[in-house]
């Protein structure tokens, strides 16, 4: 039996036209922390962009086969993608980072499978991580750390 | 594996130990085991990185789902 595809080409493609279009976007959270060689897991893609009111954003999801779910009071939701863009999640205020404009001025390009995403730098990813407080953040930090201390002697 | 490919094999991983335990001398709050599964996972492309984390934490978020273990500590 061949097995499913977990990275699907209409992920790659979102992040190629990402990319294209020149729409503000930071890859935050562990898969930052992954590309970076942190040898955990993650659920999901967290992505935060500068703003969901965005139509060129809007436009490219739509072309990917995505919907965006705005968050909602009365079903209590938080932003999510649905379509063909679930393995996405958009995020709106992450913990203990500054403005986007600050975090992405000091985003790194890297490349994925020759497509260029922009990450939120492991140092930043740790100090999200020790701001959010939760248990299953704390649990992380050290093999973080750890992933820090090895790029910064590759340097 | 070939004796050849797994004599290499084992002198890595040797090497990455010994890189794991120079930067205890340093910083000991650091798990040298941590450590040499950083350098391996380095040696993997991107996508592979990722595509593991993706499974790895699927899994472990199937299984605490099934331990009834609340998703704040899991």
């Amino acid at each position: 039996m061949v097995e499913p595809q977990i990275i699907t080409e209409d992920a790659l493609v979102f992040l190629k036209k990402l990319g294209e279009s020149g729409v503000p976007y930071l890859i935050i959270g562990m898969t930052s922390a992954i590309l970076q060689g942190a040898p955990t897991g993650t659920k999901d893609i967290d992505i935060w962009f500068k703003s969901m009111d965005n139509p060129l954003l809007m436009s490219i999801i739509r072309e990917c086969g995505g919907v965006y779910i705005p968050p909602a009071i009365v079903a209590m939701n938080a932003p999510m993608f649905g379509g063909t863009l679930t393995l996405f999640d958009p995020v709106s205020n992450p913990s203990g980072l500054k403005q986007f404009e600050d975090e992405y001025g000091k985003a790194e390009t890297f490349d994925f499978d020759g497509i260029p995403i922009t990450l939120l730098p492991l140092d930043r990813v740790i100090a999200s991580k020790e701001a959010s407080g939760r248990l299953k953040d704390k649990a992380v930090l050290p093999i973080l750390r750890a992933t820090l201390e090895i790029k910064q002697r590759q340097k | 594996m070939t004796e050849a490919e797994e004599k290499l094999y084992i002198e890595k991983i040797s090497r990455y130990w010994q890189i794991a335990h120079e930067i205890r001398v340093q910083h000991p709050e650091h798990d040298a085991g941590d450590l040499v599964h950083i350098l391996q996972c380095l040696e993997s492309s991107p996508r592979n990185r990722l595509e593991e984390g993706l499974r790895f934490g699927r899994a472990a978020d199937y299984y605490r789902r099934r331990a009834g273990i609340p998703e704040e500590i899991g």
